[in-house]
């Protein structure tokens, strides 16, 4: 295991700086969490109901009763149908949501299409979300039951069943145990910090070392030593990912002891972890890539800041995407902290294993891996590339 | 004595640009082997097509009566390599480096130490051992990167160019350090366009130009290959143009300068020439200062083969 060892001898020549990463990146994370779950503490308990207006085009039995299914929760507010107005409403924030039902919205849905209701909010309507993932639940549920085969009155009375129980669900949390709904929103703030400070340490050790490793003169010594090139290659493999693995495991401890424990009793924390594995995947091949590119330290170093820096802008972490253009909401799709945080955003949110979270889930985890495989052949071409010496 | 190295028309190619072109060599167990050539005249691509580190187009390579093949690591195990840019890892110190590159071939811990230690003796690194190689000066540097890649006592030692901007004294001392491992018995193959140091350690000598070896033998019978015979010097305060004239007509003389009052003669091969020098500045009446003869070197070697001189290219 010489190559192995050594790798961890490298790795600790470089402890100072990845403590440091660590230490800095923990206290971030925990100020974050705190400031950010402090000013929206009361509402979260006790959720402020938003003023909500239901724009209904379709009048069918569905959208009546997702029009009912909001107005339990919420203030419903009535405007007209009228476009000027809609929007000198939510300008005056006379109404901070307006949901538009489209015409024949069930009729199309019943011949399979894809139809989608219309939303228009405030900017900083901090509550919208909860709107937004109630609509989400309920048509998820209605497109389940329809793709089991049931009539579309039959889909909309389980529905209404199934969200007058997610409604309990809820009350019940709140009332026996305000905590639970909290500690969720401090995991959700810890570990959506976690791929920036992933991403810098993967780079500032993974590829440094490995770039060590991938220096032209040493590897031409290596390739001529008589271990072979196989078992070299597999312990470095080996290495990087007993190391990120430890980090990343590290993480979630310190995310525990962060939340007090209180997130170890929750379920929560399981999808948390799964999610911040397949993100160490994606560091490890991106950090596999750029010490196939650059070779100096430097550059790595520059890369670090720049993979861990724009990945957490672009991907929705330091700042929500909501705030951002709608352009710089469609490239955050080709980044995969995007990913990260929508699957991080569903794992807060849910209270209950259901079958459309679970989907949702792991359609982010997927991608998430689908660029770890897409930057790991990046990083195979061009160091089948290189191993041709001039 | 066993063939330790033998390269048959080895043909290889970077596009259009024939690097090898039907080279062939042979090295014996026990020799020092020069391989002499300028720079780009295909050093560097036979060692690495040597060692399978390159593809080659055509031709056969084999080492210690095997073929080399780039998983031949049982003929890998008793090879050594020392290349011309220094392969070390910089956050490593020197014992460190030495033992990563030796537990490369050599699995047993104590065997590994112990063959460690020997290379930081041998290279006289001892007082340096926890260094960190940017702390240690190019000579120093050098010596570090001859360690590694002779810590596991290989049989053949491939050194590529290990010189370059080494100063004097620290070229010296590895030029030493490469006949004492030859004593200890390892085979040597040494790459180099500096021909002071294939004449100072060679046992034969390959010269090489545009990818062809053009001339292999010792360096007396590769001097004796040529028609250049010695080169004398001699200073001399005044000497008129008539006298420079019979000068040129004595016997063998091949060329000759005079610049600042010291007169260069060169000879074809010949005997007497520098009686013949001296009796004619008696006869003369010239006075005359320090004489000194050379003989003729690789250099002149490589420049009546070539038409070019093997140096400042
Ligand atoms: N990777 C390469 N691609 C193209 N040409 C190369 C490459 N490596 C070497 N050469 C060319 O091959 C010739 C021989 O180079 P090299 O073996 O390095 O010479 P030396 O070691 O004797 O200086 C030179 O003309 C050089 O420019
Ligand atoms: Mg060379």
């Amino acid at each position: 295991m010489q190559v192995f060892n050594t790798y961890f001898r490298l790795v600790q020549r470089k402890k100072r700086l990845i403590l440091m990463y660590i230490i800095i990146f923990t206290a971030i994370a925990v100020v974050m969490m705190k400031v950010s779950t402090q000013d929206e503490n009361l509402e979260k308990y006790t959720r402020r109901s938003v003023k909500i207006s239901v724009i209904d085009r379709d009048k069918s039995s569905l959208s009546k009763s997702l029009k009912a299914y909001l107005t339990d929760q919420n203030e419903m507010v009535s405007i007209p149908d009228k476009e000027k107005r809609i929007k000198d409403e939510l300008y005056w924030r006379n109404v901070e949501y307006v949901l538009i039902i489209p015409e024949n919205f069930q009729q199309l849905l019943e011949e399979g299409q894809k139809v989608d209701v219309i939303s228009k909010k405030i900017d900083d309507a901090v509550n919208a979300v909860y709107v937004d993932e109630e609509i989400k639940l309920f048509m998820s549920l209605f497109s389940l039951y329809q793709s089991a085969d049931y009539s579309v009155e039959d889909a909309i009375g389980h529905v209404e069943k199934d969200v007058a129980h997610e409604v309990l669900v809820n009350t019940v949390t709140k009332e026996d145990g305000e905590s639970a709904f909290k500690v969720a929103n401090e995991g959700q703030y810890y570990f959506q910090y976690v791929p920036y400070v992933l991403v810098s340490v993967c780079i500032l050790a993974i590829s440094c070392i490995l770039a060590m490793f991938y220096q032209e003169d040493v590897r031409k010594r290596c390739i001529c030593s008589s271990m072979k090139l196989k078992d070299q290659n597999q312990q470095l493999v080996l290495a990087s990912l007993l190391f990120s693995f430890g980090v990343t495991i590290l993480f979630i401890i310190i995310g525990i002891v962060v939340t007090k424990g209180e997130l170890l009793g929750q379920i929560n924390l399981l999808f948390y972890s799964i999610n911040a594995l397949a993100f160490m995947f994606v560091s490890i091949a991106l950090a596999f890539m750029l010490a196939n590119l650059f070779h100096s330290e430097t550059a790595l170093n520059g890369c670090s800041n720049v993979f861990s820096l724009g990945f957490c802008f672009l991907g929705g972490i330091f700042v929500p995407l909501w705030v951002m253009p709608d352009s710089v909401v469609t490239f955050a799709h080709f980044v995969p902290t995007y990913w990260y945080v929508q699957a991080n955003d569903a794992v807060s949110y849910m209270t209950r294993v259901t079958s459309p979270f679970l989907k949702e889930f792991f359609l982010n985890v997927g991608v998430q891996m689908c660029f770890a495989v897409a930057l790991l052949s990046i990083g195979l071409v061009v160091s089948k590339k290189r191993r041709v010496f001039s | 004595m066993q063939t330790v190295v033998k390269i048959n028309n080895l043909v290889k190619r970077y596009g259009d640009l024939v690097a090898l072109d039907h080279f062939n060599l042979e090295i014996m167990e026990g020799e020092i082997f020069g391989l002499l050539g300028p720079n780009g005249s295909g050093k560097s691509t036979t060692i690495h097509c040597l060692l399978s580190l390159l593809e080659y187009d055509k031709g056969d390579i084999k080492v210690f009566g095997e073929e080399m093949k780039p998983d031949s690591y049982h003929l890998k195990k008793d090879i050594g390599i020392i290349m011309q840019n220094v392969a070390v890892f910089d956050r490593l110190t020197v014992e460190e480096n030495i033992d990563y590159f030796c537990g490369l071939y050599i699995k047993d811990k104590k065997k590994k130490k112990e063959l460690v230690q020997e290379a930081i003796d041998f290279v006289e690194l001892n007082d340096f051992k926890k260094f960190y190689p940017k702390k240690l000066s190019g000579g120093l540097l050098r010596r570090l990167n001859i360690a590694c890649g002779i810590a596991h006592k290989p049989k053949l030692i491939i050194l590529d160019e290990p010189t370059v901007a080494v100063d004097p004294q620290s070229r010296n001392n590895i030029l030493e350090g490469i006949k004492r491992l030859n004593k200890e018995g390892a085979t040597i193959i040494y790459t180099t366009h500096y021909m002071e140091e294939v004449e100072q350690i060679c046992t034969r000598i390959a010269i090489m130009d545009k990818g062809k070896s053009i001339a292999v033998g010792t360096k007396e019978e590769l001097k004796s290959m040529v028609k250049t015979g010695e080169t004398i010097q001699v200073d001399v305060p005044k000497l008129m143009e008539n006298q420079l004239e019979q000068i040129s007509k004595l016997p063998h003389t091949k060329k000759l300068s005079y610049e600042n009052e010291v007169l260069h003669v060169q000879y074809t091969k010949g005997k007497h020439n520098l009686i013949r020098l001296l009796d004619y500045f008696r006869e003369q009446d010239i006075a005359f200062g320090r004489v000194t003869s050379e003989l003729p070197t690789l250099n002149d070697v490589f420049l009546e083969i070539t038409g070019k001189e093997l140096r400042d290219q």
